[in-house]
């Protein structure tokens, strides 16, 4: 793009609160008390998920991964590897879920868990989507790698399921 | 470590050149960033603080004076930084 004079502000946000600065807030998101699931914990509910196909009596899916990973939409030269399960895994860019028609492709009902680069922008998925009323959703702790240095199952998948078109 | 990566590449994709372009990458530290708001607000400098977060988390909390161009969106939405290939960028 040939943009010649790039600096980075590596301290970030958080540095920025940290010394005591003011920020602004256009819409502040409701607070919520998302939880998270570490790793193996969601093994465990992954298998648990498996054995039942997936699903509750009812034929609602149990458990549902939220794959939040920008990486997915980026050119790649490498594949990306995902959480290795048979149940359903949504794709999407966070802010993909500001668009009505993705969020009406998450379920209310069973587990959903977002899964994010390091566990950092789960909470921001769990309160955004608590504005609209759900509150079946938890996050990974530490997020695909803390998935991958468990050496926890992985795919790579010949295509992805975005949750937007 | 992953938040210096991905500012990289974001950096990366506004130069359109290769990784040893990484090299170019100045650090600022929180207490330059607060001079340097307060020298462009009376004018003597210019420059565009990046927010290369996603809009969700912009919207929620951001540091003033900042637009929010998501790194997702920098191939795509690069028009938003102006057409001046030699002013100042600061991303976080």
């Amino acid at each position: 793009m040939g943009f010649r004079n790039i600096k980075i502000y590596n301290g970030g946000l958080k540095d920025w609160i940290k010394a005591g600065n003011k920020t602004v807030s256009i819409d502040a998101l409701p607070e919520y008390n998302g939880k998270f699931i570490n790793a193996d914990e969601l093994l465990k509910e992954i298998q648990a998920a498996e054995k039942a196909n997936c699903m509750d009596a009812d034929g609602q899916n149990l458990l549902t991964i939220l794959d939040l990973r920008t990486e997915h939409f980026l050119p790649t030269e490498h594949p990306i590897p995902d959480i290795h399960t048979a149940c359903p895994t949504l794709h999407s860019l966070l802010d993909d879920l500001i668009q009505p028609d993705a969020r009406a492709r998450i379920p209310r009902i069973g587990r959903v868990v977002t899964i994010s680069e390091t566990g950092n922008r789960d909470i921001f998925a769990m309160r955004y989507l608590s504005k609209f009323g759900y509150t079946n959703i938890v996050g990974l702790e530490f997020g695909m790698r803390g998935w991958i240095k468990l050496n926890h199952p992985i795919q790579i998948r010949d295509s992805i399921s975005p949750i937007r078109h | 470590m992953e938040k210096y990566i991905l500012l990289s590449m974001t950096c990366i994709c506004l130069l359109g050149t290769s990784v040893a372009a990484m090299e170019r990458f100045d650090i600022v530290t929180t207490h330059e960033l607060q001079q340097m708001l307060e020298k462009r607000s009376q004018g003597d400098i210019d420059f565009l603080l990046v927010n290369t977060l996603d809009e969700i988390i912009f919207r929620h909390s951001a540091i003033p004076g900042s637009i929010n161009l998501p790194w997702s969106q920098v191939s795509t939405n690069a028009a938003a930084l102006g057409a001046d290939k030699n002013k100042m960028i600061v991303t976080y």
